[in-house]
């Protein structure tokens, strides 16, 4: 390192003159000129390597020289690189910042779809080192790497690069490299196994808070980005509130369905006939002593492949009609299957009184192969029966808001894997 | 805080309502039965009929 850089905190371009601020710390390699686009060697009197033109200058809110920090770390930007990734006749385009910290080094912040991350490089190795073209064309799921002892799995691959260098840097950027990276998902960072001629290097990404992030940096508001989607790292975060509903909502309903299973019980059976031949008609007496709720009426035929038609009269204690009604039952079975029923239920709001009910078998026919015509009918009456359609109506309802929130957290989980370019073709 | 009481409250409610319409079987009657009691008024069955008179 030449110690006269070290020391300095400006100089002049070696090719055009223009000043430029010394930023990046000893292990500098390269400084790119902002004004005229030279590649200066900062390990060799800032001699020109090479030179870099018509550059277009990315859309960033960052600018070199801004500091900030990050987790309680100050870092300043000191390099600026544009990216762009072709596939097909899709075009992607981020920026990377190298930052620099004099006690944590050097590192990335990203901008890509209005998102800034972190990023560091690590010495340390995943398991498997490295994820092949063919691995990810021909694996029938998403590759898995192991890596700290977490999981990561594939996302995305592809090859990237620079259109725009600017600033200082650890490394010699060049606008003819190119980058092949194969990007791995964790629980709340994401893996990169970059690959750029030889040299394979694994990077470690993070998303900070975004509004501190930017604070910090001193970003203006006009010129914070825009964020478009989920980013993949992004963790769907509930206010205390929402999940107060959610547990509410769900216990409520959980209460409703017992409360249904608990009144679908109710009732009183108040009146039975006797087995009774088809030919012949029921006369049941029966007495409502208590009117909350409903009295069910039930018809039951042993109709066989066949079906039955009823006809009901109900009388009261001066045997004036008060109700009449029609009732079919019909009954289908094979070897593996069953069609219909053999009960018929009919529910009426009575009053309190005695009450005759009458029925009749008035038409029954055998439509089936090896149908039985109905022989016998029985008919039975309860009293105070509940219309349950009310609570399962409610713990629907309170079921429904819960389940709103589970369709949240899959419709995030769906969001943050939609830049993923994996196939499960 | 007073919007979790508002809530919980809402909640015991709606159950509370359900259960009390349950119990006395509102619009439970079956479909297709006829009132044939003499005078009764509007018959006895349908969205908004009271049972048998």
């Amino acid at each position: 390192m030449n110690e006269a850089a070290d020391q300095t905190h400006s100089l002049n371009c070696t090719q055009c003159g223009a000043g430029l601020d010394v930023l990046g710390g000893g292990r500098v390699k390269t400084h790119i000129c902002s004004y005229c686009g030279a590649e200066l060697d900062a390990q060799d009197d800032y001699k020109v390597i090479q030179q870099f033109r018509d550059m277009k200058r990315p859309d960033t809110p960052f600018d070199l020289g801004m500091t900030g920090q990050l987790w309680g770390v100050e870092f300043t930007i000191i390099g600026t690189m544009a990216w762009t990734e072709y596939y097909e006749d899709k075009r992607w385009t981020w920026v990377d910042h190298q930052v620099y910290s004099p006690t944590h080094g050097y590192g990335w912040l990203t901008v890509d779809k209005g998102y800034v991350t972190y990023t560091r490089k690590t010495r340390e190795i995943p398991s498997p080192p490295f994820i092949s073209n063919s691995t990810i064309e021909h694996n029938e799921s998403r590759p898995l790497v192991k890596f700290q002892g977490e999981t990561f799995q594939y996302f995305s691959s592809g090859t990237a690069s620079p259109t725009f260098i600017e600033g200082e840097f650890n490394y010699r950027p060049s606008l003819d490299d190119s980058v092949r990276y194969v990007e791995l998902m964790g629980s709340s960072r994401m893996l990169d196994i970059v690959q750029s001629g030889r040299e394979r290097e694994y990077e470690v990404t993070e998303l900070p808070d975004q509004a501190a992030l930017l604070s910090s940096f001193g970003v203006a508001t006009n010129r914070r980005p825009r964020q478009k989607g989920t980013h993949p790292l992004e963790n769907l975060v509930r206010s205390s509130l929402q999940l107060f509903t959610r547990n509410v909502a769900l216990i409520g309903a959980a209460v409703a369905v017992v409360l249904g299973i608990g009144l679908s019980a109710k009732g009183e059976q108040i009146a039975r006939s006797g087995q009774t031949a088809v030919s012949s008609e029921i006369t049941l007496p029966f007495e409502v002593t208590d009117d909350t709720g409903l009295t069910e009426i039930t018809i039951e035929a042993n109709a066989n492949n066949s079906w039955a038609w009823f006809e009901t009269e109900l009388t009261d204690a001066e045997d004036e009609p008060v109700a009449a009604f029609e009732r079919g039952i019909e009954y289908y079975s094979g070897s593996d299957w069953k069609e219909g029923s053999r009960k018929a239920r009919t529910r009426l709001t009575l009053p309190t009184g005695t009450y005759t009910l009458y029925l009749s078998m008035t038409e029954a026919k055998v439509d089936w192969t090896g149908g039985r015509l109905a022989t016998n009918m029985s008919v039975t009456v309860r009293q105070g029966v509940a219309q349950v359609m009310w609570v399962f109506g409610a713990a629907t309802f309170l079921g429904l808001i819960g389940f709103l929130f589970l369709g949240q957290r899959f419709l995030h989980h769906q969001s943050r894997w939609s830049g993923s370019d994996w196939s499960d073709d | 805080m007073i919007v979790r009481v508002v809530f919980v409250v809402l909640v015991l409610g709606l159950i509370g309502a359900a259960t009390f319409m349950s119990i006395n079987g509102v619009w439970g009657d079956s479909s297709a039965v006829i009132s044939t009691r003499n005078g009764s008024p509007g018959g006895g069955y349908g969205i908004g009929g009271r049972g048998v008179k």
